[in-house]
């Protein structure tokens, strides 16, 4: 993947979307994969006892998938040191996510080359579900 | 100004909101190998560098990185750990994991924000992380879509490796009861 340096990028500027559509299988391997078994995210008759329509997306998952979008943007050399979102709305399986990011700030911290970015999860209607910011760092040119 | 807001009966006593500020006994982690890879493939990410530790290392790593998110497992115990989220639970200690005490009022959890704050970003399979995490809210209030209360509680886990932090997982999780007929 190409390097994005700290001198090529301004603000306002969207960083690549990242699009995923969760099913079932792979909410049952983020239950592995995250030790996160609780059933409402895999069992449909135990959701709906627990008042929701059917299983839904695990909101670590969807911090995960935020997360990826900006490994993908800063790889290799950068590095994310903030990641953080907000659950505003339920997302099901099968349904296609958009995961975005906008850059909000840049500015030096020592040696360190800092971007801040709000970042957000959008269903397949367009909503925001999910609100969110994050912090990288990017390797400088110089 | 005149509410609609239904009276419930608190269940957050004195006890419980005498918590705030307390933290729990310490946690280890382990973050390995086959944890990154499961992570990462669960995750759907496609970078080699999270399972081909040549490829790691090529890209400055000491060993898989975990990716983030990913703070490792909690080491099982099968006579002490949470069901469900594999967190060791002390029934005697006030406060156990991030998902207490609001998983002692109420069965049902949904999950609120998550706000992962990275120290040293470059945490890899082999480390082991020890965790405390500490109670900073917990409040109750009447859900209209829930039709019933809710106890909302913020959490901060700090995790550190050879005493140093690496990283704080700042976790708000939201209990209730389902209500018949919603």
């Amino acid at each position: 993947m190409d390097q994005v340096y700290f001198e090529d990028v301004e603000v306002g500027t969207e960083i690549p979307d990242l699009v995923k559509e969760p099913d079932s299988l792979q909410l049952v391997q983020w239950a592995a994969g995250s030790g996160d078994f609780y059933q409402i995210h895999y069992d449909p008759e135990f959701a709906k006892r627990n008042g929701l329509e059917g299983p839904i997306v695990h909101g670590a998952l969807k911090h995960a998938f935020l997360g990826e979008l900006l490994h993908r943007w800063v790889a290799p050399g950068g590095r994310i040191k903030r990641v953080a979102c907000s659950y505003r709305g339920m997302d099901l399986p099968n349904e296609r996510l958009t995961h975005k990011g906008k850059i909000t700030k840049k500015y030096q911290e020592g040696a360190r080359n800092i971007v801040e970015l709000e970042i957000w999860v959008e269903d397949a209607d367009g909503k925001t579900t999910t609100p969110g910011s994050a912090v990288v760092s990017l390797p400088s040119r110089a | 100004m005149a509410t609609d807001t239904p009276a419930f009966e608190p269940s957050l006593t004195d006890e419980i909101l005498a918590l705030v500020g307390v933290e729990s006994v310490p946690c280890t982690h382990e973050v390995t190998r086959p944890g990154v890879r499961a992570f990462a493939r669960a995750a759907g990410y496609t970078d080699r560098v999270y399972y081909n530790v040549d490829e790691a290392k090529r890209c400055g790593y000491r060993d898989l990185p975990a990716p983030p998110g990913h703070l490792g497992f909690p080491a099982f115990d099968p006579e002490k750990s949470d069901r469900l989220m594999s967190w060791p639970f002390d029934p005697n200690a006030p406060v156990n994991h991030p998902f207490s005490p609001v998983q002692s009022i109420h069965t049902e959890l949904l999950a609120g924000s998550l706000d992962l704050e990275y120290v040293d970003p470059d945490i890899c399979a082999g480390d082991v992380l020890v965790s405390r995490t500490k109670l900073e809210d917990i409040r109750e209030r009447y859900s209209k879509a829930l039709n019933g209360p809710m106890v909302i509680q913020t959490t901060a886990t700090t995790f550190k490796r050879d005493d140093a932090p690496v990283a704080v997982y700042r976790f708000t999780l939201i209990g209730y009861t389902p209500v018949e007929g919603t």
